[in-house]
C-alpha cells in the first residue's frame, strides 16, 4: 500500500471512531457545515461512520447571506443527494451590515450568529471540520473541546486528554466542540477527496471569473453588491480557492489548475498557507485565538 | 509505518520548542506567510536575539508568547522521507506536568531534552518517570546547548552515564543519545560537523530509521455506540482490531453469550471480511449489547473479565484520589463507576522511592486498587494496552483525575458472588407494612442533627413505623473505631455508614442517619446506594453561630483552645447540600415543627 494511502486509512478510522464515540454519548449533536472542502470531507466521513444508516444528526450553517452563489447552490444538492437534516441560521440583527465596510461583520454575522444558533436548539455536541495544521492557535486544542457558558474557549486550562479516551462529561451549561479531522493537514484533505471522488464546490478549480485585483489577491465580484473602491477594476482571470467563506473577504488564487490532480499538485508546491487568503486571521497576532476564545470555531 | 508520533519533553528551557521548530524550519515544513509571520513575533516577543525564535512557531496561545513558556501541548505535522511524522510539543513547568501526559499518552518515540550544563533536574527525572508508566518504546535524549561547553565530549559522555543510571526501569526499549544544539541546528536534522566524535545518527535520521513493532492480536470488536434508527435496525459500531468474517461464530464479553455475525459492513460496503478498520455489524440473534462489551472470537483469552483491579496511576487534575471515593472510569469504550478501594504508595522524585500514602495529589504517580459496580471486560496493560488502561473522572468537577493502568486483576473479588435470598426486601418491608427508607441528616456539629433524629424516630415509632438511628458518634465508637478525622477517613466513615444503612433498608426498616458527612461527593456516593425514592438528604442548615453557642460536645471550644484540632464549621470545609430534599433551621422553628414537615415531605 502507498505512504498516502496508508496514511488516509489512518486517518479515517480515527476521524470515524471519534464521530462513533462522541454521538453515543452525546444528546443533541449537530455538525458544522461550511459548505467548504473540509466540511465535505467531514459529512463524507459521518456518513461512513452510520452506513448501512443514514447521518442520524443535522447539519448547521451558519449563512452570512454573502456566501458565493455556487456554494448556496451547492448546499440544496448535497441536501438532496444525501437526504440530510439541514438547518440554516442568519442572524437578522445583522442582514444590513456590509462585510466591505462593518467591522463588525465578522463578530456578527459569523461568530454571533453561531453562538444564537447553538443557544436556539441547544446543541450539546458540535462537530466541527477545524484542523490542526490550520492556526497556531488551533494547534493546540483537544480534540473534544469543551465551552463553557456563552460558547467560551479557555485555552489556558483544557482539560487532559489520554490516548482515545474522550471525556464527554460536562457542565450543563458546558457544551463540547468535537473535531474529527483535527489531525489532518490540508494535503491529506485533498488526497482524500481525490481518493474517495468526494464532490466539491466548483470555486475549488481554476476557471475564468470576473473579480478586482488588491495586492497580488483575487477577490471574485459574485453580485452587484460589490461596492468598486477607488483604483478598482473588474477584470477576468483565471483564478481558484484554497478556502470559501464570504466573497468579498475570500481572496483566490491565480492558477491553471482545473482538475484534482492539478490541484494537489499545486498545494504541494504552494509558499504560503491556506489561511493565507482569508482577511479574517489577519487583524492581529492573535486574532484566531481571540475569535476563538468569544465562541468562533 | 504510516504515522510516527513524536512527543518532546524536558524541563523549563530546555529547548523543547526550539528543536521542533528547527526541525520544522530545515525540512521546508514552514510556509512565506507562516515565515514572515515568525519574523514579526521574533521581532516582538523573540528571546534569541535577530535569529529567528522558532520557539514562537509552536507556542500558539497568546499568554505563552507574553511569558515565554510554554502551557499546553502543540501539535505539527511533518512528512520527511515517506512518513508523516507527527510532533507533540509538551510544556516544562511543573504546574503544567498533566499537559505531558496528554502530549506523550499515544506516541511511540520520545525526545527528552537534557541541558548539557544544568544536567538531570527533577522536571527530567519526573517526565521520564511519565514516558515510563506509557511504556513509551523510544526514548532519544537530546543532549541539548552542546555549543555551550564548545563540542565537548567528556561532558556528553558525563551526563549520558548519569541517564543510564536514571533509567531504572527494565522495559525492553530503544535509548539514543545525541549531542545537539537546537539553536544552531546542530545533529538536529543533519549531522554536525563540529562534534567528528560522536558517531551516531542526527535526531530526524534517528527518528526516520526507527521500524514499528507490529504485535499480532486475537480479533476483537469495543463497541462504541450500538446503532437503532428504528426498531428492526440493530448495529454494532466500533473500530475492528484483526479480522471478522461473515457467519463467524463470535463471544460477546463480559456476559461471554454465543451469536454469530449476519453482517457486516466497511467503507459503505457490505462486506465478506474486515481486516482493522471501522466497522458496522449485525448479529443472527437479537441480543443486550452495550457500549462496552467487547464481541471477540471464541478461542480469545487474552481478554478477561473482572471488577477489582491494582492499577498505577498517573494524577492529573487538582481533585485528588482519595481511599474509599467513588469516581467513573472509562476503560476502552465501557463507562461505569468505581470506587478506589486503596491507595497504597505513590513515588517520591527527591528521594526515588516509593513511599506509603492514602491520597494522591496532582503529579503524583502511585499505585491503587478499585473495585467497580459490575464486571467489566479487561485485558492487563502489559498485554493489550488498549483495554487495559483508563481514565478516572470526578463526578463532581468532571476533570480527568488521572490517567492509568492495569497491572493486575484482584482475584478475591472474582470469587465473590452475590446470594439473592428467597424473601426480597419487598416482602420483608409488606410485612412491617412500610416503605423502607434513608433519611440522611446532614449539618455542622450542634446543628440538631442527633436531636432531630430522636424526635422524627418517637414520632414514627408511635405510628407504628420500624426505624433505627445510625448516629456519626455512636457509630465511631464501635463498628468506626479505627477511624480517624482526615479527609479520606471521614470519605470511609460515611461509606461505611451508607452501606449499613442500605443493609438496613433491604431488612425493610426506615433507617435515619445523623452524621455531619461533610463532603458532597460522599452523600452522594451514599445516595447512589439507593434506589429512587428510597433515599432523603435533609440539610439540617443551622447557623453557624448558634451551632457555636450551643457546643454540646464542646468541639469549639477545643477548636479555639487546641492548636491542630480542627472543627468542620470553623475550618469551612463542610460542603452544602446543592439539592437537598429538604432544607430545616433548628434555630428558627420548634423541632416538633422540623419533624412535621420532614413527615410530610416523605411520608
Amino acid at each position: 500500500m502507498s505512504f498516502s494511502k496508508k496514511l488516509l486509512q489512518n486517518l479515517e478510522s480515527e476521524a470515524i471512531s471519534i464521530i462513533r464515540d462522541s454521538y453515543s454519548k452525546s444528546s443533541n449533536p449537530v455538525m458544522m457545515y461550511s459548505i467548504g472542502k473540509d466540511s465535505s470531507v467531514l459529512l463524507h466521513l459521518a456518513r461512513k461512520a452510520f452506513f448501512p444508516s443514514i447521518v442520524p444528526f443535522p447539519l448547521l450553517h451558519i449563512d452570512t447571506k454573502w456566501k458565493f452563489k455556487e456554494m448556496i447552490k451547492f448546499r440544496t444538492y448535497v441536501k438532496n443527494k444525501f437526504k440530510l437534516n439541514l438547518i440554516t441560521y442568519t442572524n437578522q440583527k445583522g442582514i444590513k451590515l456590509n462585510p466591505q465596510k462593518d467591522k463588525n461583520y465578522t463578530d456578527v454575522m459569523k461568530t454571533k450568529a453561531l453562538k444564537d444558533a447553538l443557544d436556539k436548539y441547544q446543541f450539546d455536541v458540535i462537530y466541527g471540520g477545524a484542523r490542526r495544521d490550520e492556526e497556531a492557535s488551533r494547534s493546540k486544542e483537544r480534540i473534544v473541546s469543551v465551552r463553557d457558558k456563552g460558547h467560551i474557549w479557555n485555552p489556558k486550562n483544557q482539560k487532559p486528554e489520554l490516548w482515545n479516551l474522550f471525556n464527554y462529561e460536562k457542565d450543563e451549561d458546558q457544551t463540547l466542540r468535537v473535531f474529527p479531522i483535527s489531525n489532518w493537514t490540508e494535503f491529506d484533505i485533498w488526497n482524500y477527496i481525490k481518493q474517495e471522488n468526494i464532490e466539491i464546490v466548483d470555486l475549488y478549480f481554476a476557471k475564468k471569473r470576473k473579480c478586482i485585483k488588491k495586492n497580488n489577491a483575487y477577490f471574485m465580484i459574485d453580485d452587484n453588491r460589490y461596492k468598486l473602491q477607488k483604483g478598482e477594476k473588474i477584470i477576468t482571470e483565471t483564478i481558484r480557492f484554497r478556502t470559501l467563506g464570504c466573497y468579498p473577504l475570500t481572496a483566490g488564487i491565480k492558477s491553471s489548475a482545473s482538475n484534482l490532480s492539478q490541484v494537489i499538485n499545486e498545494t504541494l508546491k504552494e509558499k504560503n498557507s491556506e489561511r493565507s487568503g482569508r482577511l479574517i486571521d489577519l487583524d492581529k497576532p492573535n486574532s484566531m485565538e481571540l475569535k476563538k476564545r468569544e465562541g468562533y470555531f | 509505518m504510516e504515522i510516527k508520533k513524536i512527543v518532546t519533553c524536558g524541563s523549563v528551557d530546555d529547548g523543547k520548542s526550539s528543536l521542533i521548530g528547527r526541525i520544522i524550519f530545515e525540512t521546508k515544513n514552514i510556509l512565506n506567510d507562516q515565515e514572515l509571520k515568525l519574523q514579526n513575533l521574533s521581532t516582538r516577543y523573540g528571546t534569541t536575539g535577530k535569529k529567528l525564535d522558532f520557539a514562537l512557531l509552536l507556542d500558539g496561545l497568546q499568554d505563552e508568547r507574553e511569558q515565554g513558556i510554554t502551557i499546553d501541548v502543540a501539535h505539527r505535522y511533518i512528512n520527511y522521507k515517506n512518513q508523516r511524522l507527527v510532533f507533540h510539543d509538551s510544556p516544562g513547568h511543573n504546574q503544567y506536568t498533566r499537559n505531558v501526559v496528554t502530549a506523550a499518552s499515544g506516541c511511540e518515540i520520545a525526545i527528552l531534552l537534557v541541558d548539557v550544563k544544568k544536567g538531570i533536574l527533577e522536571q527530567t527525572k519526573r517526565h521520564l518517570k511519565i514516558l515510563d508508566f506509557l511504556k513509551i518504546k523510544n526514548i532519544i535524549f537530546a543532549i541539548n546547548k552542546i555549543d555551550l561547553v564548545k563540542y565537548n565530549k567528556s561532558k556528553f559522555l558525563e551526563l549520558k552515564n548519569q541517564l543510564n543510571k536514571t533509567l531504572i526501569s527494565s522495559n525492553k526499549r530503544n535509548v539514543f543519545f545525541i549531542p545537539v544544539s537546537a539553536l544552531d541546528g546542530d545533529n538536529v536534522v543533519t549531522k554536525s560537523k563540529k562534534m567528528k566524535w560522536y558517531n551516531g545518527k542526527s535526531v530526524l535520521d534517528t527518528i526516520t530509521k526507527l521500524k514499528e513493532i507490529k504485535k499480532n492480536h486475537k480479533p476483537y470488536l469495543a463497541i462504541q455506540h450500538v446503532h437503532r434508527p428504528n426498531n428492526k435496525i440493530r448495529n454494532y459500531l466500533g473500530n475492528l482490531t484483526g479480522s471478522f468474517k461473515k457467519n463467524q461464530k463470535i463471544k460477546i464479553l463480559p456476559g461471554s453469550e454465543i451469536n454469530s455475525i449476519k453482517n457486516l459492513y466497511s467503507n459503505f460496503k457490505k462486506m465478506n471480511q474486515i481486516l482493522n478498520a471501522p466497522v458496522a455489524l449485525d448479529l443472527k440473534k437479537q441480543m443486550d449489547i452495550v457500549r462496552g462489551d467487547i464481541v471477540t472470537d471464541l478461542s480469545n483469552k487474552d481478554i478477561l473479565v473482572g471488577n477489582a483491579f491494582n492499577a498505577e496511576v498517573v494524577v492529573t487534575s487538582g481533585d485528588k484520589i482519595i481511599q474509599g471515593r467513588q469516581y467513573l472510569i472509562r476503560i476502552h469504550n465501557k463507562i461505569t463507576k468505581v470506587t478506589v478501594t486503596k491507595v497504597k504508595s505513590t513515588f517520591d522524585f527527591v528521594t526515588n522511592q516509593s513511599v506509603v500514602k492514602n491520597e494522591l495529589e496532582l503529579n503524583d504517580i502511585g499505585e491503587i486498587e478499585m473495585s467497580c459496580n459490575e464486571a467489566i471486560p479487561f485485558s492487563t496493560f502489559d498485554k493489550m494496552p488498549e483495554l487495559g488502561r483508563f481514565i478516572l473522572v470526578d463526578e463532581l468537577t468532571f476533570n480527568v483525575v488521572c490517567a492509568g493502568k492495569i497491572n493486575f486483576e484482584l482475584r478475591r473479588s472474582g470469587n465473590i458472588y452475590k446470594t439473592e435470598g428467597k424473601v426480597s426486601k419487598e416482602v420483608r418491608a409488606k410485612l412491617k407494612r412500610q416503605k423502607p427508607k434513608c433519611i440522611w441528616l446532614t449539618g455542622l456539629s450542634g446543628s440538631g442533627k442527633s436531636t432531630l433524629a430522636q424526635s422524627l424516630e418517637k414520632t414514627l415509632n408511635s405510628q407504628s413505623k420500624h426505624t433505627y438511628i445510625l448516629d456519626g458518634d455512636n457509630l465511631r465508637l464501635g463498628i468506626n473505631k479505627n477511624l480517624g478525622f482526615n479527609a479520606s477517613d471521614r470519605t470511609e466513615n460515611i461509606r461505611r455508614i451508607g452501606e449499613i444503612s442500605k443493609l438496613m433498608v433491604d431488612a425493610g426498616l426506615i433507617v435515619i442517619v445523623a452524621a455531619i458527612s461533610p463532603f458532597r461527593k460522599d452523600r452522594d456516593f451514599a445516595r447512589s446506594l439507593f434506589e429512587k425514592n428510597e433515599f432523603y438528604e435533609v440539610f439540617v442548615n443551622t447557623p453557624l453561630k448558634v451551632c457555636i453557642k450551643r457546643d454540646p460536645k464542646k468541639l469549639y471550644k477545643k477548636a479555639k483552645s487546641i492548636k491542630h484540632f480542627s472543627t468542620i464549621g470553623l475550618t469551612g470545609d463542610y460542603e452544602k447540600p446543592l439539592k437537598p430534599d429538604l432544607v430545616i433551621d433548628t434555630s428558627k422553628e420548634l423541632i416538633s415543627n422540623s419533624v412535621k414537615k420532614i413527615i410530610t415531605k416523605i411520608f
